[in-house]
C-alpha cells in the first residue's frame, strides 16, 4: 500500500499533472461563459434561450399536447406578443401587429442596442419562435421513413450480404423507435429547440468532447509517465532489484490507473456545475432527450436527436458521463499497452496518436460486404469523435443499440491481450 | 600556465571554495580531496562553466572569461558524469565534437581514428554507444577530451570504471600526453595520481591544503606510519585507539597498518613503514 | 556551418520524419479527399466552375451588369441540362407532364397546395433517382448546383436590395463604407463562390494543422533530448561554447521552415495537378467575387491568387511562431512527458487560433489589420523569448 500511496503523490506532485489540468479546466471553462455569454452572434443567445424555455416549462409544464399547457402557453405568448410590440415602438416610434416585420427592423438594429435591450429581445423571440416549433414538431419524425431511406442507401451504396442486413435492421429498429416515440408521449414532451438553444450540441457535442478528449490525454501521459518512470531517472536497477521487485509495474499501473479515472472526475466536478449554474435545466430534467424539439443543424442538415430506448435528460447525463468515465479506462489500458513496449515516451506518445487515428480511419477503409466496419467501428477514438451522438442515432450504417457493450469487450480484450504480453516481456527483459 | 587567482565560489549562503591560489604549469597536476571539498566546482571554474563569486583565472596573464573561445581552443574537459547520444556511435559522437571544437573536417576524421585506437575502441567505432559498457563509455569520454590537442587536460574522475589494464593504459596515455602541456586530474584511486603526478593539491576546509610534490607530500609523514600484528581478541579495541589505515585479518591475528604522530602509546611489536599517498590522504582527512 | 549541419541531422531524424509522414498522410486521407481525387458531379463540374472558365477567357477577371447576368443565366443552363437529361427518363414525370427542372420549378411559384405536393413528390422522386445513379450517389449535387445557380440569378436581379440588407448586417462605420463601396463597383469579379470557401475552407484548416503537427513534431523534442543527454557540460567547453545555443536556436528555425516549405509544396502539387486545378483560371479575379451578398466583404482589394499566397504566408507564420513556442517551453523541459504536456495544449491553441483566424480572413466582419497584428505577435514574441534566453545562456552556470 505505500508503494502505491508513493506511486500516487508521485503523480500528484508532478508538474505537468497540475498545468495541464489548470489549464484544461481555465479552458471548458472559458468555453462554457463565452457560450453562455453570447458573443459568438449579435442575434441570437442561447444561455438566455435555455433559461426563458426553463422558466416557460415552470408556468406551463411540460406535456405539450396537454390542455394546461396549451392555456398557460398562450399566456405567456401574448405577454411577450405585447412586450415585443411595445419595444418595437419604443425603438423604432411605430406601431405594427406583423411579427416578422417587427423582427426584422429589430434585428436589424441590434448593433445600436444596450445588453439589456438586446436580452429583452432574444427572450421575446424565444418564446415566439417556440410556437412556430412547437407547432410544426409532428415534421421532424413523420416524413421521415428510416426504413425506406435504409433501403435507399442500401441500393446507392450497392450492399449486399451482412451489410445490407445490417442496416435493414437498424432501419427497422429506428423505425419502430420513431413510433414508440411517437405513440409513448415522447413526440408531445417540452424541450430546449436545438436550434435556438444548442443544449445537446454544446454539452455533448462540445463540451463533453473536450473533457473526454482532455481526460485521455491526461491519462495517457500519467501513464506513460509512471510505467517509465524509473527508466527516465535511471533508477531501474535499484528499483527493479529491490524485494518488490518487478512487481512494483503493478502499483506503477494501478496509481496510473485510478489517477486517470479521477482527471475526468475533477474536470466534471467543476465543469458541469458551473455550465448548469448557467444554464438552468431545472424544469426540464425528466423530459425524454428524443423529443422532436430536439433538432440540431448537424453536418448537411438538420437531424433529431433519437436515442434508442427513453431517456430523460438526466437518464442520458448520467448515462454520457458514465461511458466518458467507461472509455477513459480503455484509454489508460491502451496508454499501458503501448508505454510497456516503448520506454521512450515521446515514441510512445506519437505512436499511440497515429494508431488512434488509423483506427479511426479503418471501419471506412473496409468493405463493406463485411461485418468488420461495422465491428471496427466500435472504438473509444471513432466514440470520441462521435461524441453528441452517443446512445443514439448517428451514422446509420455505424451506430447500433449494442455499440458500447461490443466496444468495451472488444476494447478491454485487446488491451488485456497486448497487456498480459507487454507484461510477460517486461518480467523476462534485461534491464 | 594557468593561475587561480584568490578565487572565492559561494553558491547563496555556502561556501564552496575559499581563497583559491594556485599556478599550474607544464606537468601533471593531481587534485586530492574527500567529497564535497569543492574538487568539480574549481574544474567547472577552470572551464568556464561556472564563474567565480571573487578572484580571477588567468591563462597567460589574460583573463579566461574575457579570452571566450581562444582560450576554450586550449582545453579539454572529462566530466564526472558526462553525456552522450545513446544512439551514436563514438565516431559520430566524436565527430560532432569535433565540429564543436573547430577541427577541421579531415583532421578530425584521422584524429578520431588515431584516438579510438589508443584507447581501444578502433573495433568498435561504429557501434551505438548504448550497448558500450561503462569502462567503454568512459574511454570514449578520455578520447573526445584529447580530440582538439588541447593544451589544459582537465578531467575529473577519469578512471571511474576502467579495470587494472585500462587504468594502466590512461596512465601511459596521460604520461604520454602531458610532455609540453597541463594536465589537471582529480581521482579517488590515490595510486593513479601516485604514479603520474608531478605535483599533488589538496584541498581542506574550501582552501588549498597543500600543493606540492610526490614525495614532499609523504615525507611529511615519515616516521609516522607503521605496521603491526594483535590478536584477534584485541583488534577491535587497537582499532578504537589508533589511526587504522588499513586491517587485514590473518589466522589468529589481525594485521594493521595505522599512522601516529610521535611514539607515545605505540605498540611494541610495530615497525615503521614508508608512507604512500593514501596514507597521507587518510591521515590528514581523519577528521572529515 | 558544420555545427548547423549537425545540428539539423539531429532534428531530422529518420523516426521523427516517419512520425510526420504518417500524420500527414492520415490528414489527406481523412480531410484533404476533396483536393486528391475527383468525382463524377465533382468539383470540376460545378457549372459555376464550367461557365465561369469560360467567361474568364471571354471577356477577363471582371464582367459589367449585363455580363453578370449572362454568367448567371448560362449556370443555370448548365445545371439544368444534366437535370433535363433525367427527367426524360422518369417515367413519373412524363406522366405528370413535367419535361424540365424549370417546369418542375414553375409548380412552386403557383402557392397552390395541390402543386406543392406534386412539386415535394417529384422533387424526392428525382432526388432518389440521382442518388441511385450507377454512376454513383455523387450525381445528387447537380440538384444543389441547380438551386445555386437559380438563387444567383434571383440576387443580380435584385441586386439593389440585397445590398442595402448587406449594409446594415455589417457592424461598423468603417466597415459599411467599404461594403457600399464594392458593392457600387460597375464591373464585378467573375470569381465563383467555391474556390474562396467551402471546399477551401476545409483545406486550408487541415494544411494548417499540418504544418503546425509538422514543426512541433519536429521541434518539440529537440532541446528535450540535449537537456537528457547531459553534453552540454561538454559542448559549452568546446570552441564554440555557449554560442552553440544559438546554432542550436537557428537550426530549429531553419527545420521548420524547411519541413514547411517540404509540406507547402506538397499541398500545392496536389493543388495544382488534382481537381483544384481548375481554379487557376480564378487566379487573376478579384476577390469581392459575383455573389459577394453570401460571403464576406474584404478590407483590401486583391486578386485570388494575392489572397491564396497571404493565406499561405500567414498559416506558414503562425506555425513558425508557435514552433518557436515549444522550443523556448522545451529548453526547461526535463523529460518529454513535460515536453508532451506543454505541446499538447500550445499545439492546440495554435490550431484554434489558425481556425480562427481563417474563418474571416481579411473580412469587413473583423477589426483591420488584425491578420497582421497577430501574426507579428505571434512571431516576435517568441523570437525575443529565444533571444532572451540566448542572452541568458552565456551567463548560465552549468551545474550538472
Amino acid at each position: 500500500m505505500r508503494v502505491f500511496i508513493c506511486q500516487l503523490k508521485r503523480i500528484f506532485r508532478a508538474p505537468f499533472f497540475l498545468g495541464l489540468l489548470a489549464v484544461f479546466l481555465a479552458f471548458d471553462l472559458y468555453l462554457v461563459f463565452s457560450e453562455a455569454s453570447g458573443h459568438k452572434n449579435d442575434w441570437e443567445n442561447c444561455r438566455r434561450s435555455v433559461n426563458m424555455v426553463n422558466s416557460v416549462a415552470e408556468e406551463t409544464g411540460t406535456k405539450i399536447n396537454s390542455t394546461d399547457f396549451k392555456k398557460k402557453f398562450a399566456v405567456v405568448l401574448d405577454s411577450h406578443k405585447r412586450d415585443l410590440k411595445s419595444f418595437y415602438h419604443q425603438k423604432t416610434g411605430k406601431e405594427s401587429d406583423d411579427l416578422s416585420v417587427m423582427l426584422d427592423n429589430l434585428e436589424g438594429n441590434i448593433y445600436q442596442m444596450t445588453r439589456g435591450e438586446k436580452n429583452r429581445l432574444y427572450d421575446d423571440t424565444t418564446v415566439l419562435n417556440m410556437e412556430n416549433i412547437l407547432q410544426n414538431r409532428f415534421g421532424v419524425y413523420r416524413n421521415t421513413d428510416f426504413k425506406k431511406d435504409g433501403e435507399t442507401y442500401i441500393h446507392e451504396e450497392k450492399l449486399e450480404g451482412f451489410q445490407a442486413e445490417f442496416i435493414r435492421k437498424n432501419s427497422a429498429a429506428l423505425q419502430s423507435r420513431v413510433k414508440e416515440i411517437e405513440t409513448d408521449g415522447e413526440e408531445d414532451e417540452l424541450y430546449f429547440p436545438g436550434n435556438m438553444c444548442r443544449t445537446h450540441g454544446f454539452l455533448y457535442g462540445i463540451l463533453f468532447r473536450a473533457l473526454v478528449f482532455e481526460s485521455a490525454l491526461l491519462g495517457v501521459l500519467i501513464m506513460m509517465y509512471i510505467v517509465n518512470f524509473e527508466f527516465m531517472h535511471g533508477t531501474q536497477a535499484l528499483a527493479y532489484s529491490s524485494r518488490r521487485g518487478r512487481k512494483l509495474a503493478t502499483n506503477q499501473f494501478g496509481a496510473a490507473f485510478i489517477s486517470g479515472l479521477l482527471v475526468p472526475a475533477l474536470l466534471m466536478a467543476v465543469v458541469l456545475p458551473a455550465y448548469f449554474a448557467l444554464f438552468n435545466f431545472s424544469n426540464l430534467w425528466n423530459v425524454s432527450v428524443s423529443s422532436p424539439l430536439n433538432v440540431e443543424m448537424s453536418g448537411i442538415g438538420f437531424f433529431p436527436v433519437i436515442t434508442w430506448t427513453r431517456m430523460t435528460v438526466l437518464q442520458y447525463l448520467w448515462a454520457t458521463i458514465g461511458i466518458a468515465f467507461a472509455l477513459q479506462a480503455v484509454f489508460c489500458l491502451l496508454a499501458f499497452a503501448v508505454a510497456v513496449f516503448f520506454r521512450n515516451n515521446y515514441a510512445g506518445f506519437i505512436i499511440y496518436a497515429i494508431l488512434s487515428m488509423g483506427i479511426i480511419m479503418i471501419p471506412e477503409r473496409l468493405p463493406w460486404s463485411t461485418p468488420l466496419p461495422v465491428i471496427t467501428a466500435a472504438n473509444p477514438f471513432t466514440a470520441w469523435k462521435n461524441c453528441g451522438s452517443w446512445l443514439a442515432l448517428s451514422e446509420p450504417t455505424l451506430t447500433y443499440p449494442t455499440y458500447f457493450p461490443v466496444l468495451f469487450l472488444l476494447w478491454g480484450a485487446i488491451a488485456a491481450v497486448v497487456i498480459f504480453f507487454g507484461v510477460r516481456r517486461f518480467r523476462r527483459a534485461d534491464l | 600556465m594557468l593561475t587561480v587567482q584568490n578565487v572565492t565560489k559561494r553558491f547563496g549562503s555556502f561556501t564552496a571554495l575559499e581563497d583559491i591560489n594556485l599556478e599550474f604549469g607544464k606537468g601533471v597536476y593531481g587534485l586530492l580531496a574527500p567529497n564535497g571539498a569543492g574538487k568539480t566546482t574549481l574544474m567547472k571554474m577552470i572551464v568556464t562553466l561556472l564563474f567565480p563569486t571573487k578572484g580571477r583565472i588567468l591563462c597567460d596573464g589574460k583573463e579566461i572569461l574575457s579570452m571566450g573561445e581562444s582560450y576554450r581552443e586550449k582545453i579539454g574537459y572529462l566530466p564526472q558524469e558526462f553525456g552522450y547520444y545513446r544512439n551514436d556511435s563514438p565516431r559520430q559522437y566524436l565527430r560532432y565534437l569535433g565540429a564543436l571544437k573547430g577541427l577541421e573536417r579531415r583532421a578530425a576524421e584521422v584524429r578520431i581514428d588515431g584516438l579510438l585506437e589508443k584507447v581501444g575502441l578502433a573495433d568498435v567505432k561504429d557501434k551505438k554507444m548504448k550497448k558500450f559498457s561503462g569502462g567503454m563509455v568512459q574511454r570514449v569520454g578520455i578520447a573526445q577530451a584529447l580530440l582538439g590537442n588541447p593544451e589544459i587536460l582537465v578531467l575529473d574522475e577519469p578512471t571511474a570504471g576502467l579495470d587494472p589494464k585500462e587504468r594502466a593504459r590512461f596512465r601511459n596515455l596521460i604520461s604520454e600526453f602531458s610532455k609540453d602541456r597541463t594536465v589537471i586530474l582529480s581521482t579517488h584511486i590515490v595510486s593513479d595520481i601516485e604514479s603520474v603526478a608531478n605535483r599533488i593539491v589538496m584541498l581542506k576546509d574550501h582552501s588549498v591544503y597543500c600543493d606540492t610534490d610526490c614525495s614532499s607530500l609523504c615525507g611529511m609523514m615519515g616516521g609516522k606510519v607503521f605496521e603491526c600484528s594483535v590478536p584477534q581478541k584485541d583488534a577491535d579495541s587497537f582499532e578504537m585507539s589508533h589511526l587504522v589505515i588499513s586491517r587485514r585479518e590473518e589466522t589468529g591475528q589481525t594485521h594493521f597498518r595505522f599512522a601516529q604522530d610521535g611514539e607515545k602509546g605505540l605498540p611494541p611489536q610495530a615497525k615503521p613503514v614508508q608512507p604512500d599517498l593514501e596514507d597521507v590522504f587518510l591521515y590528514i582527512y581523519r577528521e572529515d | 556551418m558544420r555545427i548547423f549541419c549537425q545540428e539539423l541531422k539531429k532534428i531530422f531524424s529518420w523516426k521523427i520524419i516517419l512520425a510526420v509522414l504518417a500524420v500527414t498522410f492520415f490528414l489527406y486521407s481523412a480531410r484533404m479527399k476533396g483536393l486528391v481525387w475527383d468525382t463524377p458531379s465533382g468539383y470540376t463540374k460545378n457549372p459555376e466552375i464550367v461557365v465561369g472558365t469560360e467567361m474568364v477567357h471571354k471577356y477577363g477577371p471582371a464582367v459589367n451588369k449585363a455580363q453578370q447576368l449572362e454568367f448567371a443565366e448560362k449556370c443555370r443552363e448548365e445545371a439544368a441540362k444534366p437535370l433535363n437529361k433525367r427527367i426524360s427518363e422518369l417515367q413519373e414525370f412524363r406522366s405528370a407532364k413535367i419535361h424540365s427542372i424549370d417546369e418542375m420549378d414553375a409548380l412552386l411559384s403557383q402557392n397552390d397546395d395541390a402543386d406543392m405536393k406534386k412539386y415535394s413528390e417529384l422533387y424526392h422522386i428525382l432526388e432518389n433517382s440521382l442518388r441511385s445513379s450507377p454512376e454513383g450517389g455523387f450525381l445528387v449535387y447537380l440538384l444543389f448546383y441547380y438551386n445555386n445557380a437559380k438563387s444567383s440569378v434571383d440576387y443580380l436581379q435584385h441586386y439593389d436590395e440585397f445590398v442595402k440588407e448587406k449594409v446594415q448586417s455589417v457592424p461598423t462605420e468603417k466597415a459599411k463604407k467599404r461594403v457600399s463601396e464594392v458593392m457600387a463597383r460597375p464591373e464585378r469579379s467573375l470569381l465563383p463562390n467555391v474556390p474562396l470557401k467551402g471546399e477551401s475552407d476545409g483545406f486550408t484548416e487541415c494544411l494548417a494543422v499540418i504544418l503546425l503537427a509538422t514543426v512541433m513534431l519536429f521541434i518539440g523534442p529537440y532541446l528535450v533530448r540535449e537537456n537528457r543527454s547531459g553534453v552540454k557540460s561538454i559542448a559549452y567547453t568546446c570552441r564554440s561554447g555557449r554560442a552553440v545555443f544559438g546554432t542550436q536556436i537557428a537550426a530549429a528555425a531553419a527545420a521548420a521552415v524547411v519541413a514547411m516549405l517540404v509540406q507547402i509544396a506538397v499541398f500545392l502539387a496536389f493543388y495544382f495537378t488534382g481537381p483544384h486545378r481548375v481554379d487557376l483560371p480564378f487566379f487573376g479575379c478579384d476577390i469581392s467575387g459575383l455573389y459577394d451578398i453570401n460571403s464576406d466583404t474584404y478590407w483590401w482589394n486583391m486578386t485570388f491568387g494575392q489572397f491564396f499566397a497571404w493565406r499561405g504566408l500567414i498559416m506558414f507564420l503562425i506555425a513558425f511562431g508557435f514552433g518557436l513556442i515549444i522550443f523556448a517551453a522545451s529548453r526547461f523541459c526535463k523529460n518529454y512527458i513535460a515536453m508532451l504536456a506543454v505541446m499538447a495544449p500550445v499545439g492546440l491553441a495554435g490550431a484554434k487560433l489558425m481556425v480562427w483566424l481563417f474563418d474571416r480572413l481579411f473580412s469587413v466582419l473583423r477589426t483591420q489589420h488584425i491578420e497582421i497584428t497577430v501574426c507579428a505577435l505571434v512571431v516576435l514574441a517568441p523570437l525575443a523569448v529565444c533571444l532572451i534566453l540566448l542572452h541568458r545562456e552565456k551567463t548560465k552556470e552549468i551545474l550538472s
